[in-house]
């Protein structure tokens, strides 16, 4: 009754406070352990299956990086939706994440087929830049 | 602030709903996210089903909570989010607890 006549005292707004602050690391560290492993999962599927694109004739490459791009992008996606919490601001970082990885992606891909089709020395490094935005997703979500 | 309300105690501008500890611990946790699950806040909060049950209810009847029920594969799960009637009224009674602690600057920290 005494603290509903005075209010709480700067000590118990103190406490409050601190309690926000740690309820605020839990979702956090919570959130950040998935989505790193999520967009790392994404980066580094990617990497590995883009040259694939490039470097084997047109029909195999394409008939090997299709499936097994589905069933990763499955697996990731169903891991996602098991999780029990999404940080504040989450959704735009993975609208960035994909759309910087979707333009590379596509940018790399047209340039590939007309001007480098085979040649390792594109593809191999473009799986990397192609992988990226994964990557760095990845590294600022760990962060945050 | 007006000049009448810088000479009321900040304590008239804390928010009965949010006051509440338990209350305010779960606001405070689902400030920081864009939805967690129920079992999830539970758990950081430290309450019971029963216990949350009660406060999401009087969460939600404030318009603080959204609750949205759903499925992942076949379990049911219950998503819990703030409105931004519930994310308003938060900071307001941050910016309280705050002028109320006798200091400032804290709100990023506490919501981030």
């Amino acid at each position: 009754v005494a603290a509903e006549v005075t209010g709480p005292s700067a000590e118990h707004a103190r406490v409050a406070l601190a309690d926000a602050a740690r309820a605020s690391r839990s979702v956090a560290t919570g959130e950040a352990r998935w989505t790193v492993r999520y967009l790392t999962g994404f980066g580094l599927t990617i990497a590995i299956l883009f040259p694939v694109v490039g470097l084997l004739p047109s029909p195999v490459g394409t008939s090997i990086f299709a499936p097994a791009w589905v069933a990763v992008v499955t697996v990731l996606v169903r891991y996602g939706r098991r999780q029990p919490v999404t940080r504040l601001g989450q959704g735009r970082l993975m609208v960035i994440t994909f759309g910087c990885w979707a333009v590379a992606y596509a940018g790399a891909l047209v340039i590939g087929e007309k001007l480098f089709a085979g040649n390792p020395a594109y593809w191999i490094p473009m799986a990397l830049v192609v992988a990226a935005p994964f990557l760095a997703g990845a590294w600022l979500a760990g962060r945050r | 602030v007006s000049r009448l309300d810088a000479h009321v105690h900040p304590r008239h501008r804390l928010d009965e709903v949010i006051h509440s500890p338990v209350r305010f611990s779960i606001v405070a946790t689902l400030a920081a996210a864009d939805r967690a699950e129920f079992g999830f806040v539970r758990d950081t909060v430290e309450v019971s089903d029963s216990v949350l049950s009660k406060q999401v209810a009087i969460l939600d009847g404030a318009g603080y909570l959204k609750v949205k029920k759903g499925y992942v594969g076949k379990r049911p799960r219950t998503w819990l989010s703030l409105s931004a009637a519930g994310r308003a009224a938060f900071q307001a009674h941050l910016a309280t607890l705050d002028a109320i602690a006798g200091r400032s600057g804290s709100l990023g920290e506490t919501t981030r």
